[in-house]
């Protein structure tokens, strides 16, 4: 039985890596790990496969599926979000909306003024 | 333990220069990086490193000893201004000390790695989500709150129906426990604390996993193969830390109402309060109200037993400045519960006439036991300002266990005073890379039992065991892929001599991503065999104890191999572990329900026992909100009995393959969100002990048949505050077939001769009540967050 079940997902694996598939990088402005989950929630779209932001090195991972999604898609989901990428800005209404702490053009960093709790609920 | 998880890990630092120079002073964050290696929660948690602002760690100039300061209740510190090149020590209890060379910014991010020195000593509990570590050179898996959410476990003998290391037998129709199993052998071998002391063992190493109820839980660590020096001798499979909410990890205030088809009605209450800037409590009720009576297989027993449980606890934490930490807790359990032939309780008039019966021998055989416990811990740590590495550490544990019993016309009464006292002292040889804690440990166990049979006393016992014991332990850390932990305890018993217990654990980082552990170590351990084998009360076995030999304390060795390896398959994340252990009794008390159906014998290893197992588990991230994980392991168990009976252990079934599925949707606005999770095990045939002498009808296969469990959940998050589930286990309604041997199953009425006779409702493999449906909601107030 075990078997089966080892192969019914062998199989699924395999199915899906008959489609087309890239992984870029590209840098994504950003501060913290506030920032990471907006970034990565933003691209938690059909296309992409798996998308991963740095918060060290600022750089965005990103697989995706050439057919559904194109990479200019991908870098204006991450500024619609608020964050500039190497090719689209954000917007200024967009940008005025985030989190404080997360100001990157104004030089934010996580800590703010120490009135933000950036502790993560479970 | 658990703050091994990332244990030796290579001090990583980085900082971010982000606010420009303003004079004056430094001011930065220390936090806790935590890699969410396994996400639980498919397209909810990134899967970076995620920050979190630890306080009260010690910041200060290294050349300066009054510069030091203590980081605030979310990280923050602020320093005096020094010069280019100084260096910036940062240091906490329970952590890495971490060193930073002033680069003229004025503004930076300390991450701290979860600590080298203080397994034991620390009292801080700041770790998570990790599923399996591959720096720790123990094999420790943590289930954190998410995956525990994923089963609605009601405690802590329920906690491992998602969780493939850890064996949970099936429910007997009358305790209501579920005994657990690790690397092939009864839970009793596995050392299972709470909040790094004692928990179940004693006299409630079966029935205190119902203790521990599951929405306590904060996190649950397995370790596999012997375990640290510094907790005792006892471990011998392994040792589960369950974590319990606590003045920190705890929210404001939580509530949870659950209810099960079988008339199960639960209720949890926890909430948390800051007194002052240093003391702050958490207070835990658990209540637990079942009087349905159950008898869907019509066999005229309670397929479940009808009980009232509660369990209290309040817990005080004191976080001072001068590195003093604090954690006082008291726990208070009071519990009831009865079991057998409905018939035995349709004349009473309520709950109090039921639990009353503790002498009425004569009518239909019931059961009836009744437990009250105090527990009463206090640990305390301290830090030395001038040298962070350096910390004192000393817990302290008390319990009082009343247990008192009738299942059918034997009576039992046990009462257990368990003290415990243990300090250590956690240093270094010259730098972090080799770090020791040294200490000693006393411990006071005094039992007093005594077991009538037809209000005949069988048997009184008092036993004291007092046993004082020195322990050291060496953790070296040669370079990033290398890690070795080699521990030694001497412990002198005052009725068994002296207990020698080396451990040893060592960890190999083949590549970046690829860790491989070796265990070894012995443990030793003291039995009670009328609680560990709670089960075989509810038949007609007579107790034959000593009968072949003295008893003696069990020793055994265990060694294992772990190999864990992650890896991105499709652009995702997985892991594969593969691990095999082996235990070897040098000494045993031997259960034997083969010789005689009517006899339970236990006496002392004569030959050889051993339990080897093996195990594979691979965990997939499959898409954004898709996670899945197969498993499966193999065990081979063997005791040799008297008169050459069968050496396979009974109810350990050789092949047990697993697999689980969660699906989790896109939070929306409010944080609300779907979940759903799947989980199909295969249990693969166990041997049962031989019946071959009874009548015909009396009989049951030598061997159980193999069989499906499918358990499926869905979680409606609405927002993280509430959140409703419903579920169903045993989806299949798979029953054991006739589980009670002389219960009423269409033959003609068991006469009461042969009733007396051959009456065992212990030999239970498989579920016996069926399908179970059953719902429950999780209201909280959160920690406020500040959002935009």
């Amino acid at each position: 039985m075990k078997h089966l079940l080892l192969f019914t997902f062998l199989a699924t694996g395999l199915l899906a890596t008959a489609q087309k598939k890239a992984e870029i990088a590209f840098q994504v402005s950003g501060v913290c790990g506030m920032c990471e989950d907006r970034i990565e929630r933003a691209l938690d779209v059909p296309g992409v496969i798996m998308a991963d932001w740095d918060v060290e090195s600022k750089k965005l991972t990103i697989a995706y599926k050439t057919k559904k999604i194109t990479e200019k898609a991908i870098h204006q989901l991450v500024a619609d979000a608020g964050h500039d990428t190497d090719q689209i800005k954000a917007t200024d209404e967009v940008y005025a909306n985030i989190h404080g702490c997360c100001k990157y053009r104004d030089g934010a960093s996580c800590s703010g003024d120490g009135q933000h709790n950036h502790e993560e609920h479970d | 333990m658990h703050m091994r998880l990332t244990l030796l890990m290579c001090l990583v630092l980085t900082t971010f220069p982000l606010f420009a120079q303003n004079g004056g002073s430094l001011r930065g964050k220390v936090l806790v990086v935590e890699h969410s290696d396994h996400s639980t929660a498919p397209g909810h948690e990134g899967h970076g490193p995620e920050y979190i602002g630890l306080p009260g760690a010690y910041v200060r100039w290294s050349h300066d000893i009054s510069s030091t300061t203590v980081s605030d209740g979310f990280g923050f510190f602020k320093l005096p201004m020094a010069n280019l090149g100084d260096t910036l020590l940062v240091s906490m209890l329970g952590y890495e000390t971490a060193g930073w060379i002033y680069d003229g910014s004025s503004y930076v991010d300390i991450p701290l790695i979860a600590g080298v020195d203080l397994g034991a000593a620390e009292v801080v509990e700041r770790k998570s989500a990790t599923q399996f570590s591959l720096l720790s050179p123990l094999d420790v898996q943590s289930l954190n709150r998410k995956e525990l959410a994923k089963a609605a476990c009601c405690n802590l003998s329920e906690a491992f129906e998602t969780n493939a290391s850890v064996d949970a037998s099936f429910t007997d129709a009358v305790t209501g426990t579920r005994q657990i199993r690790m690397l092939g052998l009864d839970g009793k071998y596995s050392q299972i604390q709470v909040d790094n002391l004692p928990g179940p063992r004693g006299l409630s190493a079966v029935r205190g996993l119902l203790f521990i109820p599951g929405d306590w839980v904060n996190e649950i660590h397995i370790s596999k193969g012997a375990g640290t020096v510094t907790q005792g001798y006892e471990s011998i499979t392994g040792q589960i830390n369950v974590a319990l909410k606590n003045p920190e990890t705890a929210d404001p205030y939580h509530v949870n109402l659950y209810v099960n088809g079988s008339g199960r009605k639960e209720f949890n209450y926890i909430s948390r309060h800051d007194i002052s800037r240093r003391w702050s409590t958490a207070v835990l009720i658990h209540g637990l109200h079942n009087e349905q009576a159950n008898d869907r297989n019509e066999d005229g027993f309670l397929d479940t037993p009808m009980q009232r449980n509660f369990v209290g606890r309040n817990e005080w934490k004191f976080k001072g400045d001068r590195g003093i930490r604090g954690e006082y807790a008291g726990t208070y359990v009071n519990t009831a519960a009865v079991a057998g032939q409905k018939t035995a309780f349709d004349n009473a008039e309520n709950w109090d006439e039921m639990t009353g019966r503790m002498d009425s021998l004569a009518g239909p055989w019931s059961a009836v036991t009744a437990i009250e416990r105090t527990e009463l811990s206090a640990k305390t740590g301290f830090v030395f300002p001038d040298a962070e590495w350096r910390t004192i550490g000393t817990q302290f544990n008390y319990y009082n266990h009343d247990h008192q019993q009738r299942f059918g016309k034997n009576q039992y009464r046990g009462t257990e005073q368990f003290f415990r006292g243990n300090a250590l002292y956690s240093d270094i040889f010259g730098s972090t890379d080799r770090s020791f804690t040294l200490g000693a440990t006393y411990v006071y166990n005094s039992f007093d039992e005594s077991f009538a049979v037809n209000d005949t006393l069988q048997m009184a016992m008092d036993r004291t065991e007092s046993v004082p014991g020195v322990f050291f332990e060496y953790t070296w850390n040669p370079n990033e892929r290398w890690s070795v932990i080699g521990g030694l305890r001497y412990d002198e018993h005052n009725l068994f001599g002296r207990f020698l217990s080396p451990r040893l654990h060592a960890r190999w980082s083949a590549t970046e991503n690829t860790s491989i552990k070796v265990v070894a170590g012995k443990g030793y351990r003291t039995s009670n065999h009328f609680m560990e084998q709670l089960g075989s009360w509810a038949s007609q076995r007579q107790w034959n104890w000593n009968v072949y030999g003295t008893t003696v304390p069990e020793e055994a060795i265990n060694v294992g191999l772990n190999v864990t390896s992650k890896f991105r398959l499709n652009y995702r994340e997985a892991t594969l572990t593969l691990d095999g252990y082996s235990t070897q009794f040098q000494n045993k008390l031997v259960v034997d329900l083969d010789r005689s159906t009517g006899a339970i014998d236990l006496y002392a290893l004569n030959g050889q026992s051993f339990a080897n197992s093996a195990q594979a588990e691979f965990n997939w991230d499959v898409h954004r909100h898709w996670d899945m994980r197969l498993a499966y392991r193999w065990v081979n168990a063997h005791t040799d009995r008297a008169f050459g009976n069968p050496t396979q252990d009974p109810f350990v079934s050789t092949h047990r393959a697993f697999g689980q599925f969660s699906y989790a949707s896109q939070l929306n606005e409010q944080e609300g969100q779907w979940r759903t999770d799947f989980t199909c095990q295969w249990i693969g045939a166990q041997r049962l002990p031989l019946t071959t002498e009874n009548p015909e009808a009396f009989q049951r296969p030598d061997i159980a048949p193999d069989f499906f469990q499918i358990n499926a959940q869905v979680t409606r998050q609405f927002s993280p505050e509430f959140s409703i589930y419903a579920g169903v286990e045993n989806a299949l309604n798979y029953k054991q077939d006739r589980p009670i041997i002389a219960g009423d199953y269409d033959l003609e009425s068991v006469s009461q001769t042969d009733f007396d006779q051959y009456f065992d409702a212990s030999l239970v493999y498989g579920p016996i009540f069926g399908r179970m449906l059953y719902a429950g909601l999780r209201w909280g107030i959160l920690t406020p967050k500040v959002n935009d």
